[in-house]
């Protein structure tokens, strides 16, 4: 007869023992650390595959049936406590690397009892061939950062919308700076951006009371760069551009953006919507409304544009003087860059489409103002990538059609559910792509934002988000399954991000660049030399 | 008894019998019956764990075919030392056929084994379960022979029971058990996971116990020495190697173990004993319980699963042998996995 030692060494723990092709779980020592974003490899040597995993929960289990071993009395030690009790893992499944070292979605399930480890940097290799060309940080994995693995999002995919969801404090402006600052790098797309605080140009101070740098202190992209600003003294210290709108960039349209309208308003606005900016403000400038319904009825209106006050002559006096304090008081409140004629929108789209970041400085102009630049820019652009389509005598992309992503701050004040107010973003929402105009819809609320606008949207960058109602529109609407992320979601920290677009395999856990240390470290790479590219000499 | 009898009736007439097993003046009735006094409750003062053994074996019928049956037995055990688990070792998983011949072979082959002769007597195939249990305690006695030879002095042996043999034909080797433990200086202690012993006819030993010690007002862990001709049952004289104590380990939990320790321990002994248990049995699983032997347990039982692999090897080497499936359920079949299905 034999008596056997037995192995006591465990075996069991970080072995894949379940579950599905949607759902992977394996158990780990119950004081490992191991925490929610980490991504694991589970290697398949039986297969050849590697797979790849997401941390989705970390549960305490144990094999003993009472389900009250541990609340009873007196469980306060146990002998080998860690042979029975651990934790469970569950884990999203992110795809596998192939034998030929393909990645591929996760079709299949890793042999059971798979060893479970956590990759090194150069387990990521892989990535390099799906990851895109816009840099915004480098991957995360639980509690740490994997250095050299950058997350870069397709440049391809952002006309297709992009949404950047977070609340207050949770790095979004440093996250915009930083898209800025690759975009300016890379020079893929234009870029604008309305900045009605000052903050992207010459930067200011962040939520602590740091001193952050602007888009201009990104000397090495300069080059990617247009600001057009509103400031005469930063125009002349950091050699900007000035803004200018003209009346012919305006739309009566414009106000329903920017006021609440009455019905009677309304009608006015639309028995006018043939006519131009450049005949409507001077009209409403000069004319007298109170009695012109009357001199038109009675043939005797001498005034200017005889064919608006024909369209006026049904409506109240009343109405009318309305409409006429409004359009005074967009004239005189934006005087500062907005006049009768000389507008640089022209110059605002070519600089777009060299694929610059175009940035409309108006500090100190406040929300109203931001909304009537950014509706009369937008409305440009889609007019002129509308014609331009239609020159090409098709809507669908052209291999050479310009790509222009206009960024929307708030945009729940735009982009919510019903109202027409809004028109022209959500033309550019439903339409744009097609156009190759693409919204980069930034906001804290995102359940107020339209469905169907969210829909549209194929790039999410989603920050830290307290309301369970903004997760739930979140990860119902991404294109990519988010719902088995929300603990990763709720539990994301200031200047983290989960990005999820169609370029990127799966969705990204990301540390997103610190926007001061990015450009440092971009302004001191080695410039190019003028002579790349160029013979040296002459044969 | 009457076939007209209600079951209400009949759940009262059982009430009214359990009662009597444990009348209201159960503790008084037993402080004079047995006449423990308050000083007999020794206290088992804390002390360090040291090196503790624990055997334990497990058996288990795999086929039973009426005139023939296959049991699987193994034994183990579990070594700790200073509360850490210094090692583990167990039987290879052994099947025994008891029957169809009067006497059992495999008993004899086994014995032969583990202590190089023939049991004296032999052990009957008559009653399968029983065999099988005789069969594993061959085994775990074994086991108990080889670590009673080889743990250091002071350290401790614990077997699961009692010191006292179910078959006359394990009578030397406890005995060889026993002794050797003492000549080592190895304390030895079989603790009983449940127990029948009672005394007055039929007063179950343990609550009355239990009841007399809280009647007392002591807490803390305790040991008490129990007269052996308190005890009702003739079993408890016969083929005993032990004296019959109780003891409660846990300093919080009241949990009155029944167990036995070597015949002639003395009050020292004993203590060092009770010590030794006490110092491993504060395990949050069964606090009180010593817990090398539940984890000896843990280690050897032969689960349902293991059974159902055991089968499988089982027919699958009939079949290779030309043994067909129906022929298999001829001789093993068993209605009752069938009535499982439904």
């Amino acid at each position: 007869m034999n008596l056997n030692d037995t192995d006591t060494a465990d075996q069991t723990k970080f072995r894949l023992i379940g579950k599905s092709v949607l759902s992977y779980r394996f158990i780990i020592p119950h004081a490992a650390k191991l925490f929610v974003g980490d991504i694991l490899k589970i290697t398949d040597t039986v297969k050849g595959y590697s797979f790849y995993a997401k941390v989705s929960d970390l549960v305490h289990e144990s094999n003993f049936a009472d389900e009250k071993w541990d609340t009873r009395p007196f469980s306060e030690h146990f002998y080998g406590l860690g042979e029975d009790v651990f934790l469970g893992v569950e884990a999203v499944p992110l795809g596998f690397v192939d034998e030929k070292g393909i990645f591929r979605r996760p079709r299949t399930v890793p042999t059971k009892f798979s060893q479970v480890t956590i990759p090194k940097a150069a387990d990521f290799s892989f990535l390099t061939k799906v990851m895109g060309d816009i840099e915004v940080g480098v991957m995360r994995t639980g509690q740490g950062v994997l250095k050299d693995v950058p997350v870069k999002i397709p440049s391809k995919v952002l006309p297709q919308h992009m949404g950047v969801f977070a609340t207050t404090g949770m790095g979004k402006s440093n996250f915009m700076k930083t898209f800025c600052a690759s975009c300016m790098k890379m020079q893929k797309f234009g870029l604008l951006v309305v900045d009605p605080h000052g903050e992207y140009v010459r930067g200011g101070q962040s939520g602590t009371g740091e001193r952050t740098l602007g888009l201009v202190h990104y000397t090495a992209g300069k080059d990617g760069l247009c600001v057009f600003t509103i400031s005469e003294p930063d125009r002349k210290k950091y050699g900007l551009s000035s803004l200018w709108l003209d009346y012919d960039d305006f739309r009566l349209t414009d106000l329903n953006l920017l006021y609440d309208l009455s019905q009677a308003q309304h009608d006015v606005i639309e028995s006018l919507e043939e006519f131009d900016g450049k005949e409507v403000i001077p009209f409403f400038l000069q004319a007298n409304v109170d009695t012109l319904p009357d001199a038109v009825k009675a043939g005797t209106y001498a005034g200017p544009f005889p064919a608006i006050a024909e369209k006026l002559a049904a409506f109240h006096p009343g109405t009318l003087s309305v409409i006429q304090r409004r359009i005074r008081n967009i004239v005189t409140g934006n005087r500062k860059f907005f006049r009768e004629s000389g507008s640089c929108v022209t110059e605002i789209l070519t600089h777009l489409h060299d694929n610059r970041v175009v940035l409309i400085d108006i500090p100190r102009m406040g929300e109203r103002s931001e909304l009537f630049v950014l509706s009369m820019i937008t409305r440009r652009i889609m007019q002129a990538h509308r014609k331009s389509a239609e020159e090409f005598g098709t809507e669908t992309e052209p291999a050479e059609q310009k790509k222009v992503l206009i960024t929307i701050e708030e945009a729940q004040r735009v982009l919510g559910a019903g109202g027409s107010s809004t028109q022209v973003f959500r033309e550019c929402a439903m339409e744009g792509r097609k156009f190759g105009v693409g919204l980069c819809v930034v906001t804290q609320q995102p359940k107020n934002i339209d469905q169907k606008v969210l829909a549209q949207i194929n790039t999410f960058v989603v920050m830290g988000l307290g309301d369970r109602g903004d997760r739930e529109i979140i990860m119902g609407s991404a294109k990519q399954d988010l719902s088995r992320m929300e603990i990763e979601i709720q539990t994301l920290d200031q200047g983290e991000a989960i990005i999820s677009t169609i370029g990127i395999p799966f969705p990204v856990s990301t540390r997103i660049h610190y926007y001061e240390d990015y450009i440092a470290g971009l302004n001191a790479e080695k410039k190019r030399d003028i002579r790349e590219g160029l013979p040296t000499g002459f044969s | 008894m009457d076939p007209r009898t209600s079951y209400e009736e009949s759940v009262a007439k059982a009430l009214r019998k359990i009662a009597a097993h444990v009348p209201d003046d159960l503790v008084h009735q037993f402080a004079q019956k047995s006449g423990i006094r308050r000083d007999d409750i020794r206290p088992i003062a804390p002390g360090p764990s040291g090196t503790v053994s624990a055997v334990d074996g497990s058996n288990a019928m795999v086929l039973d075919g009426g005139s023939m049956a296959l049991a699987a037995i193994r034994a183990a055990r579990s070594t700790f030392t200073g509360n850490e688990r210094a090692g583990r070792a167990v039987t290879p998983l052994t099947l025994v056929t008891i029957g169809p011949a009067h006497r059992n072979r495999d008993f004899d082959d086994l014995f032969a084994e583990c202590f190089g002769a023939l049991p004296h007597k032999g052990l009957d195939n008559a009653d399968p379960e029983r065999a099988s249990a005789i069969l594993r305690d061959t085994i775990e006695y074994w086991v108990a022979k080889e670590t009673a030879g080889s743990l250091p002095q002071g350290s401790l042996l614990l077997l699961d029971g009692a010191l006292r043999v179910s078959s006359q034909n394990h009578e030397p080797v406890l005995a060889s058990i026993v002794g050797t433990a003492a000549e080592r200086g190895v304390l030895l202690a079989a603790v009983a996971k449940r127990t029948r012993a009672t005394w007055g006819g039929g007063h179950p030993l343990l609550p009355a116990l239990a009841g007399l010690v809280a009647e007392y007002a002591i807490t803390g862990p305790w040991w008490t020495r129990i007269d052996p001709d308190l005890i009702d049952h003739t079993e408890y004289h016969q083929g005993r190697h032990g004296e019959i104590f109780v003891a409660s380990l846990h300093p919080e939990v009241s949990r009155p173990l029944k167990m036995e320790l070597p015949k002639g321990t003395d009050d020292h002994t004993a203590a060092a004993t009770m010590q030794a248990l006490a110092a491993c049995a504060g395990d949050g699983r069964i606090p009180g319980y010593p817990y090398p032997l539940l984890d000896a347990h843990r280690t050897v039982a032969i689960t349902d699963e293991l059974i159902d692999q055991v089968q499988q090897d089982l027919r699958a080497g009939l079949t290779k042998q030309g043994i067909q499936h129906r022929r298999f359920e001829e001789i093993f079949g068993d209605l009752h996995d069938e009535f499982e299905r439904y």
